[in-house]
């Protein structure tokens, strides 16, 4: 399978991932959408020089992603908008915000259980429940020893107890008109 | 924790909420559960955890994903300098998201492709006149030289699908204001969807590429300019795949088809094309 390809298959379960981990929520985020692309891109641009496929190729995006995601919130670069993001989340959009207090719904207490979690425990989380990944593939992604990521998982499953199941409103597919984009 | 055999630890428990570990050791583990219901009962949270996540997140995989910009240094100021501006072309939830992605990575690949096989053709054209291009069926029409063909090619490299959704106005004064000679066809053939309007410098004023998007990622440009020549000709094919062009003159003005499409496909499309621009009267 061409690289290309396989990088198609990839896209929206890193787009899965990067969105839980980012925001604790399947909503769209710019800064998780942001990620995967790059990832992606990176993905494509030394493709021809790692010449990974298959699970090589699937855990070195996922390690990408998982260390670009660290960085920048190291960096701090993140944490300002990420933190806007999930209280736009929260409070129902930037309007909003700030406003009426909103009692907190299922899908919000659903995210902020996620976001409650420290990273390290949400991603080992993430990958092995939402991405199934093996725990020797999850380790790798994480550069952990395998006992380490169950301690993570467990920890991660204790703080979560029993996570309130969010009720995933029915998004119908609505056509969008096609517009003519002139290119610069 | 003890059950038949050796201890079950508390990595077994969630081994086997997770489906790893050892099949030898499964039913140990499911013994130990059955005579430990407090053990049970938090195998069967972790279950309960497990499916409220994937079942939260479940629409991700299957539905549409938004067009982000691509992270570069000040992609962030530029995300949120759109966002204060009220801009919408963020296109939350818009299919094109992946779409563009892979047309960016198509384009990508057919960039180096096209310009390695053009840069030969056109050089073996140089050194070589005499001698015809591997599929050509001969001579370039009237009109149509080398420098026409590597603008209609350039038009598909340079192509990057735009950050932004740019909508014409009926006030705004776009390129094409002078291009109402020419007729460009919209080549509504199944399969092809419009990614983009390229316009550039022509040899007879400006040349309009129609950049369309194929299903399977492939991308094709359909160019017009000015003709310099009066009459029409028949279309000629140059160059080969992955970089073989198919131009013609019609109607007063130079047409070239271009993309990584073997040639019986892009005589197809450029029949279609040339067969809307015959049936135009007008208005």
């Amino acid at each position: 399978m061409a690289l290309r390809d396989e990088l198609n298959l990839c896209a929206p379960r890193l787009c899965r991932y990067a969105r839980a981990l980012v925001t604790g929520h399947p909503g769209p985020s710019e800064i998780a959408d942001d990620l995967v692309h790059a990832v992606l891109l990176r993905a494509w641009e030394a493709g021809t020089t790692l010449r990974l496929d298959g699970h090589d190729l699937d855990l070195h995006l996922y390690t990408l992603l998982t260390e670009w995601h660290r960085e920048r919130l190291a960096a701090g670069r993140m944490g300002g908008k990420a933190h806007m993001e999930n209280e736009n989340f929260h409070a129902g959009g930037p309007h909003a915000a700030g406003n009426l207090p909103f009692p907190a719904s299922p899908r919000d207490k659903f995210a902020a259980a996620l976001l409650a979690l420290a990273l390290q425990e949400r991603e080992a989380l993430l990958l092995i429940v939402l991405e199934r990944f093996s725990y020797a593939q999850a380790a790798r992604i994480l550069k952990i020893s395998r006992t380490v990521l169950v301690m993570r998982l467990a920890r991660a499953r204790a703080a979560l107890s029993e996570i309130p199941a969010p009720k995933t409103p029915a998004c119908p597919a609505k056509a969008r008109p096609s517009y003519l984009r002139v290119v610069k | 924790m003890r059950g038949h055999g050796p201890p079950v630890s508390e990595a077994e428990l969630h081994g086997l909420v997770d489906g790893d570990m050892d099949s030898g050791r499964r039913e140990a583990v499911q013994a130990y559960l059955a005579a430990s219901p407090r053990d049970a009962a938090r195998v069967e949270t972790w279950r309960r955890q497990n499916a409220t996540i994937r079942a939260a997140f479940a629409p991700v995989e299957t539905g549409p994903v938004p067009w982000s910009l691509p992270l570069a240094p000040g992609a962030e100021g530029a995300a949120a300098t759109r966002q204060a501006a009220g801009g919408q072309a963020e296109a939350s939830g818009s299919h094109m998201w992946r779409g563009r992605w892979f047309a960016r990575i198509g384009l990508s690949f057919a960039s180096g492709a096209l310009l390695a096989a053009s840069a030969a053709y056109l050089a073996g054209r140089a050194n070589a006149p005499e001698a015809a291009p591997p599929s050509s069926e001969g001579p370039s029409p009237a009109g149509l030289n080398d420098t026409y063909v590597t603008r209609a090619l350039s038009a598909l490299w340079a192509f990057v699908p735009p950050p932004a959704v740019v909508r014409h106005s009926p006030k705004s004064d776009g390129p094409g204001q002078d291009m109402a000679a020419p007729i460009l066809p919209t080549l509504s053939v199944e399969g092809l969807s419009l990614a983009g309007v390229r316009a550039m410098p022509g040899g007879q004023g400006q040349m309009l590429c129609l950049i369309y998007a194929r299903p399977d990622a492939t991308n094709i440009a359909l160019c017009v300019e000015k003709a310099g020549d009066p009459g029409d000709s028949v279309p000629r094919v140059s160059g080969s795949f992955p970089s073989s062009m198919i131009a013609w003159r019609q109607k007063g003005a130079n047409y070239a088809l271009t993309g990584a499409l073997p040639e019986p496909e892009l005589r197809a499309l450029a029949d279609a094309a040339r067969a809307e621009v015959a049936a135009f009267d007008g208005w």
